[in-house]
């Protein structure tokens, strides 16, 4: 085919051809070039510069790391089997708030005690330093400044902040910091909740972040949270569900972990008197880092647990669900030594279990539904495994059947 | 691969995708997912955005499949969910900021590598356009990113630019007699230079 078109720097730059043959040489197209150069129809300088152009222009693309990669594909999953499952999600997600519902009539006590001479000090203070109040009582305890806290008697609560960081506890409007009369009284103080062995409180932050809080543990917090980050302090077991905001990480500090997230939900269990320390991601993604003088960084995926036993940390595929099943008033365990469920189950019921080390060291797989009587729960052992179990003046023994 | 077999499959693979196969959904994000991100990067340096709105476009992907029909190139398509999904988040939670001054522009840094041996006034001459091409306007580059990088036909273009066809093609008209009159002035000093043989690459 004879063609003597002549082709300049912009009628190259133009042709469709001349990209392609630039971006995907081939015999072809490089014979046709060439022999086009040949004849004269192309100045080598402008089909050279021509070429250059056309690469200079491919400037380095922005790469994902394969994690990154697959943890997006996890979270897709995550999200649209969530989806699928989405109706019994609403209704596992009403049972507490129905719970709370029963309890709406119990009454308040308001103790006006200080518990300590720089407790309302806040300006100072970061949120991991913020003390634990001197004594430590069988209530669930919310501090909302040194001169306004809350104990209350019953099971559990419910507390949840508005977005100008106004308290109501089991639907009863308290003051807010900045309405507190005492003149030494910072507004801007932390807020703590203690909650006890045996006993269970749910939460809603100022932005509308949802917290349920194991027995035996503690939360601190800023009834607003600041502009750039909302940092919380936990000591013992969480179960989040973090309000999507981007410009706003939500990060949850415990003594050795940092759990960055943006959407998302998962647990994070961090007692003092247990080996190791967990955060367990439902749906969403979150950056776990730990602390120390050798901080290191893991992004988690749905479905996987992150743990830190001494310095040794590990990240194992786990069914999440599995994990945050106490706060609907179950326990999931599989092939897990009964000395680690029953130190759960004195948590949870706030007792004393007594066991002979070869009971401690048999196996459960399955579900506990936590009853309000912890005899049933620990009689449900002896129909799967050779145990007895009794109870003598409030003290609760498991042994052997021989 | 010649572009009319990319096509076809990818056509096939879409047509696979709205027929309920999620393993076509698979080979959908694995395909496509990596191209998305470095689009998207750049509009913005903030990478989380980037791969939320990743995220965001399969699973509506997934979710809408019932209600999406044959596309005639994917990734055309996908790269307008992409660009919407960025500037609805610019526009949706930054609205305390005006929206001109935080409004996402195309970034792309010119490379004068090209890793062929040259004559010293190529390079020279290649050196001087380099700097001159980091003057060209954000949609400047854009429009030159979907025509040397990506091969996008003009009506392509149209639709990610938002821009009807004649405005399309003035756009990259402009912008390559940008670069000539570049070209030209940078020739003009090597003309001075004395140099006048250009040995021919291979």
């Amino acid at each position: 085919m004879e063609d003597n078109t002549k082709y300049n720097l912009v009628d190259l730059l133009e042709d469709d051809a001349f990209i392609a043959s630039v971006n995907h040489p081939d015999l072809a197209n490089s014979t046709r070039w060439k022999s086009l150069r040949e004849a004269g129809q192309v100045t080598a300088d402008d089909y050279r510069l021509a070429s250059w152009c056309v690469r200079a222009l491919h400037s380095p693309s922005a790469k994902m790391s394969g994690d990154e990669h697959g943890n997006i594909w996890a979270n897709i999953q995550a999200d649209i089997s969530r989806r699928r499952d989405r109706r019994k999600m609403r209704i596992l997600l009403w049972i507490p708030a129905a719970v709370i519902g029963l309890l709406l009539s119990v009454g308040l006590i308001v103790s006006l005690e200080r518990y300590g001479p720089d407790a309302g000090n806040a300006d100072a203070l970061s949120i991991e330093d913020v003390a634990l109040p001197a004594t430590v009582g069988d209530d669930i305890e919310i501090i909302f400044s040194s001169n306004n806290k809350v104990r209350l008697k019953d099971k559990s609560a419910h507390i949840q902040y508005d977005g100008k960081g106004v308290a109501e506890v089991n639907s009863v409007q308290m003051a807010s910091g900045a309405e507190s009369s005492l003149a030494d009284d910072k507004p801007d103080a932390f807020n703590q909740v203690i909650v006890p062995k045996g006993k269970y409180t749910s939460m809603v932050f100022s932005d509308g972040s949802r917290l349920w809080l194991n027995a035996a543990s503690r939360v601190v917090y800023p009834p607003v949270f600041g502009s750039r980050e909302r940092s919380i302090y936990l000591e013992g077991e969480a179960y989040l569900e973090i309000e999507p905001d981007r410009m706003r990480p939500f990060i949850v500090k415990t003594k050795q972990l940092e759990v960055r997230a943006l959407g998302t939900a998962f647990d994070v269990s961090a007692y003092d008197d247990e080996a190791a320390q967990t955060v367990v991601l439902l749906s969403g993604r979150v950056a776990v880092r730990t602390k120390g003088s050798k901080p290191h960084e893991t992004e988690l995926s749905p479905n996987h647990m992150f743990s830190l036993v001494g310095e040794d940390k590990g990240v194992c595929r786990v069914k999440a669900e599995d994990y945050i099943s106490w706060k609907d008033g179950t326990y999931i365990y599989k092939d897990e030594k009964l000395s680690v469920i029953l130190e759960r189950l004195e948590r949870y019921y706030g007792l004393t279990i007594c066991y002979e080390p070869e009971v401690g060291a048999m196996r459960f797989t399955g579900k506990l539904h936590l009853k309000s009587d912890p005899l049933e729960v620990l009689q449900g052992f002896s129909n799967a495994a050779p145990i007895q179990c009794r109870e003598e003046d409030g003290i609760f023994s498991l042994y052997i059947n021989h | 691969m010649k572009p009319r077999d990319y096509k076809q499959q990818t056509g096939e693979l879409w047509s696979r995708f709205l027929s309920g196969s999620d393993e076509a959904f698979a080979s959908l994000y694995s395909d496509y997912a990596d191209l998305l991100y470095a689009y998207g990067s750049r509009f913005t340096s903030n990478q989380e955005l980037v791969k939320d709105c990743v995220q965001e476009i399969f699973i509506k992907l997934y979710t809408g499949r019932k209600g999406l029909n044959q596309v005639e190139n994917i990734k055309v398509y996908l790269m307008q969910a992409m660009k919407h999904a960025l500037f609805d988040y610019f526009r949706k939670e930054v609205d305390h900021y005006p929206i001109d001054s935080i409004e996402p522009t195309f970034h792309a840094e010119f490379t004068a590598d090209t890793g062929l041996m040259e004559s010293e006034h190529l390079h020279a001459q290649k050196q001087r356009i380099s700097r001159l091409l980091e003057h060209l306007t954000p949609r400047q580059r854009e429009v030159l990113y979907y025509r040397f990088e990506e091969e996008l036909s003009d009506e392509e273009i149209c639709r990610l630019m938002q821009m009807n066809y004649q405005s399309v093609r003035n756009l990259l008209h402009r912008t390559i007699l940008k670069i000539r009159t570049m070209a030209a002035e940078a020739g003009r000093d090597r003309a001075t230079d004395g140099v006048s043989h250009v040995p021919e690459a291979k």
